[in-house]
């Protein structure tokens, strides 16, 4: 009997082997139309804030775009269902649904230049207490009402209601197409926000007619698409809107959104060839590169380690231990080992695609001799004991954790890692914690400001442990001022958390769409938007 | 027989509390707070604190957390039973749309696991000894030890990629499409059912072999009744009384299976809610769920005790 049950043991064993082997290849094919990571942004041009141009498609003069089909996306987050009533929208995987089905006065790219959507041109007050918009005419809301003035200014009044955006004081119609924004104080991180989820247009009829629970999964905007169907956390349909003022597009039926958070089951999916696009990371990647699938990827988040160098008893809030932690990992064997060949080793937080990014900065580049070196000038001739807390979640991974132990535990610093649930890893990451370093990713915003504001501002709501230095806060302010975010600024904001060595970047995680073998897809602008949150389906079309 | 199902009627409710208790303390003494959970994945950047003790309010999350537990039971009885706070809609209606995908597997599954579990019982009680009660004792042992997450991916794997005969993952209503929703419950009820219908086979065989041994089993042979009359009408009624129970247990055991295969073949049941609930701390979604379960798992049981007065009539309640 017991020889039976361990003879199909065995075979079972077997048999998972055999089947797992069939399906892997054993020839490596070259990525089908990808660039080495860090390059695969394409940049477009940059336009200015007074210009008049409407929006023109992407494609060349050569190739018309061709009507229909529907574009099938992956993601493994889950919206919350709010989708059509910007003033309640915070879920982060709703506000991507949303950006599909809602417009803005304008767009941000990833360069943090502004491309004119529903407003055609902007005029900064000299005094920058406010931010006049003249807007598109002509358009319509999908239930057949103008957008205007009022309509703006009813979509801003409640965004200021319900306190989402503390900076803007009030708004002023001056016309049926011009409207003025008031600030209460001015930082050029307000023009995000016209560009974001806090900046999107609804019909006020449609509120006043149907009230808030309606709207909120009824879109009612001027975009090129609506929600037609949402099953909570199944999928989210949205079909074209054959009124959108933009002649001749969408060129999309539809695009689909569906919700797999699991991501095997997700890769399963994929494979079937009933899925356009999958939001995934770079592990799954690697895989899919050997079966020639494509890809688009963008640096986006730039881990760090974040000490709690405002602790005056803590070794971290020497700047000698900070810059000794940098010198002690290799952060490019990290990228090679994590990265799967799309990512490069980071040196300072901003990725290589960012206005704010330092292209001659040398950075602390692996020294282990050196890092010993400075812990002795330090004080710590021995090394310290620390901690690193980490949080249980798709962006931590435990080997490259692991390994950023390994390499510190090699120069003396000894470091416990802690694993967290979200929950209490939040109460350190909006809080305190002691003599230890956060294992945090640090996103980046289009506008750089926006990601120097959020995580290390005066007013950031994150990590309270963590000292600015007087540097950093003057760059910071400096650049928060300036009108329109300007490279030299960003860049020396950049030079100040990287001076101070404020945080310890480690490696870059790569956001990627996987799109299939021989994608027919085109145009979907996603190396051009700000950051991964939204791509211009208006543009996408099939190419068959 | 009246008075006892007062008694455990009044029982259940008992536990109920109990258990509602249990779980909305121990929610609220986890590490974490979902508002700044909330705040976190916000877009905005900003947060005051007026503006985060604002959003506390609105969620209910502000006061002694006894007043909150009494506010939130005083809804239970009302028939609500609270908001969602990643969600913002009710639970009741969230619950009330999952939980007959949950079922739907869940129970297939289960009965499943009885006409399958229990004939092949019987057939090695019935043929003990040789190569059939090897091979499906055997293969029982296997049902028992195999994870249901290890097999469902490989039958993804197979079926799904490279047979292409199923659907890899989702759920669709048989009252939408009955053929496409068979399609995709094949997997997971298959997935959920190999326990029970393991546990059932050993079970019965077990079970069976005690009571074949019985003298009136052999009064019977010797009476020269047929075999089938014997073992069905005489032996299986009389062994049925552990298997009972234990399938009061795999019901149980099914639901806790259920959260892994509903995020296995991604599945929009209760078991996956009740994952990203606990992980997300959305605590009404946590309460409501935990309270529904219990609910059915305690009727079930209660089901099953009664029903053995029925199999056993000298079982008598009083």
């Amino acid at each position: 009997m017991k020889k039976i049950i361990i003879f199909i043991s065995l075979m079972m064993v077997l048999i998972t082997l055999f089947i797992t082997s069939c399906g892997t290849s054993t020839t490596t094919t070259a990525a089908a139309a990808t660039t080495p990571a860090g390059t695969t942004v394409v940049k477009t041009p940059t336009t200015s804030a007074a210009t008049t141009a409407a929006p023109s498609p992407t494609t060349s003069a050569a190739v018309t775009p061709k009507k229909g089909g529907k574009l099938v996306i992956v993601t493994g987050v889950l919206p919350d269902g709010i989708f059509g009533y910007p003033a309640k929208v915070v879920n982060g995987a709703s506000t991507r649904i949303s950006g599909h089905v809602m417009e803005g006065l304008f767009k941000m790219n990833v360069d943090s230049s502004l491309t004119p959507v529903l407003a055609t041109s902007w005029t900064i007050a000299d005094d920058k207490k406010s931010i006049t918009f003249n807007l598109r005419k002509g358009v319509k809301f999908m239930d057949g009402t103008d957008f205007n003035a009022d309509a703006v200014k009813w979509n801003f009044d409640t965004e200021i209601a319900n306190k989402k955006v503390p900076n803007w004081a009030s708004v002023d119609v001056i016309d049926e197409y011009t409207v003025r924004v008031n600030f209460v104080s001015y930082a050029n991180t307000n023009l995000q926000d016209f560009a974001g989820m806090v900046g999107f247009i609804v019909s006020p009829t449609a509120y006043k007619t149907n009230g808030e629970e309606w709207m909120y999964t009824h879109v009612v905007s001027t975009a090129a698409f609506t929600i037609s169907e949402f099953v909570r956390d199944v999928s989210v349909t949205m079909v074209r809107n054959d009124n959108y003022w933009q002649q001749g597009k969408p060129y999309l039926d539809a695009v689909e959104y569906q919700f797999i958070p699991d991501n095997d089951t997700a890769w399963a999916q994929v494979q079937t060839g009933k899925v356009d696009v999958w939001w995934t990371n770079a592990q799954y990647t690697a895989t899919a590169l050997k079966q020639n699938y494509e890809y688009v990827g963008k640096a986006g988040t730039t881990m760090c380690l974040i000490p709690d160098s405002a602790n005056p008893d803590s070794p971290w809030s020497k700047l000698k231990v900070r810059q000794a932690a940098e010198y002690a990992i290799d952060r490019v064997a990290i990228a090679k080992a994590f990265g799967y060949g799309l990512a490069q080793a980071p040196y300072q937080i901003a990725p290589d695609v960012s206005p704010a990014y330092v292209s001659n900065l040398p950075g602390r580049v692996y020294d282990a001799a050196k890092a010993k070196q400075l812990l002795t000038e330090a004080g710590y001739p021995d090394g310290f004991d620390t901690q690193i807390i980490c949080q249980i979640a798709s962006n931590t991974n435990k080997d490259e954790v692991q390994a950023i132990q390994s390499y510190l535990g090699a120069v003396g610093i000894r470091a416990t890692v802690n694993y967290y649930e979200t929950a209490k890893y939040y109460e350190y990451r909006n809080g305190t914690w002691d003599n230890g370093l956060l294992f945090e990713p640090i996103a980046s915003f289009a506008n750089y400001n926006g990601t120097f504001n959020y995580y290390f501002g005066r007013k950031a709501t994150v990590f309270f442990s963590l000292a600015k230095s007087d540097a950093f806060l003057a760059a910071f302010d400096a650049s928060m001022a300036s009108t329109y975010p300007e490279a030299n600024l960003l860049q020396a904001t950049s030079q100040a958390i990287y001076d101070d060595a404020m945080v310890i970047p480690t490696s870059q995680r790569i956001t990627i769409w996987l799109l299939q073998p021989n994608s027919a897809i085109k145009d979907l602008g996603l190396e051009t938007r700000h950051i991964d949150l939204f791509f211009n389906t208006e543009d996408a079309w099939f190419d068959k | 027989m009246t008075t006892y199902i007062i008694r455990r009627l009044f029982s259940m409710i008992i536990v109920l509390f109990l258990v509602s208790v249990l779980v909305f303390f121990a929610m609220r003494l986890l590490p974490g707070d979902p508002i700044l959970m909330i705040i976190s994945q916000s877009e905005q950047t900003e947060f005051t604190q007026d503006q985060i003790e604002q959003i506390r309010v609105e969620y209910g999350l502000n006061g002694p957390l006894v007043v909150q537990y009494f506010n939130w039971l005083g809804g239970v009885f009302h028939g609500d039973l609270g908001e969602s706070i990643m969600q913002h809609i009710p639970v009741v209606n969230e619950i009330v749309r999952r939980i007959p995908i949950t079922l739907h597997i869940g129970l297939t599954a289960y009965i499943l696991g009885l006409l399958f579990g229990v004939p092949a019982g019987v057939l090695c009680a019935v043929k003990r000894g040789k190569p059939v009660d090897t091979l499906v004792t055997s293969l029982a042992n296997i049902g028992i030890t195999v994870p249901a997450f290890w097999l469902g991916l490989m039958m993804i794997y197979v079926f799904g990629l490279k047979l292409k005969w199923l659907p890899v993952m989702g759920y669709i209503s048989p009252f939408d499409n009955f053929w496409g929703s068979l399609q995709t419950i094949v997997m997971p009820v298959f997935c959920l059912m190999l326990y029970p219908v393991a546990s059932n086979a050993r079970q019965t065989r077990s079970s069976m072999l005690e009571v074949m041994r019985q003298d009136y089993i052999r009064t019977a042979w010797a009476k020269g009744l047929r075999e089938r009359f014997i073992i069905l009408r005489h032996a299986l009624k009389n062994g049925l009384i552990p298997i009972i129970t234990l399938s009061g247990i795999g019901l149980s055991m099914i639901i806790g299976g259920s959260v892994i295969i509903e995020t296995v073949f991604n599945i929009p049941g209760m078991g996956r809610l009740a994952v990203t609930s606990i992980q997300n701390q959305d605590y009404p979604y946590v309460q409501g769920i935990v309270l529904v379960i219990s609910a059915v798992v305690l009727l079930v049981n209660f089901l099953i005790d009664l029903s053995y007065g029925w199999f056993d009539p000298r079982i008598r309640y009083s």
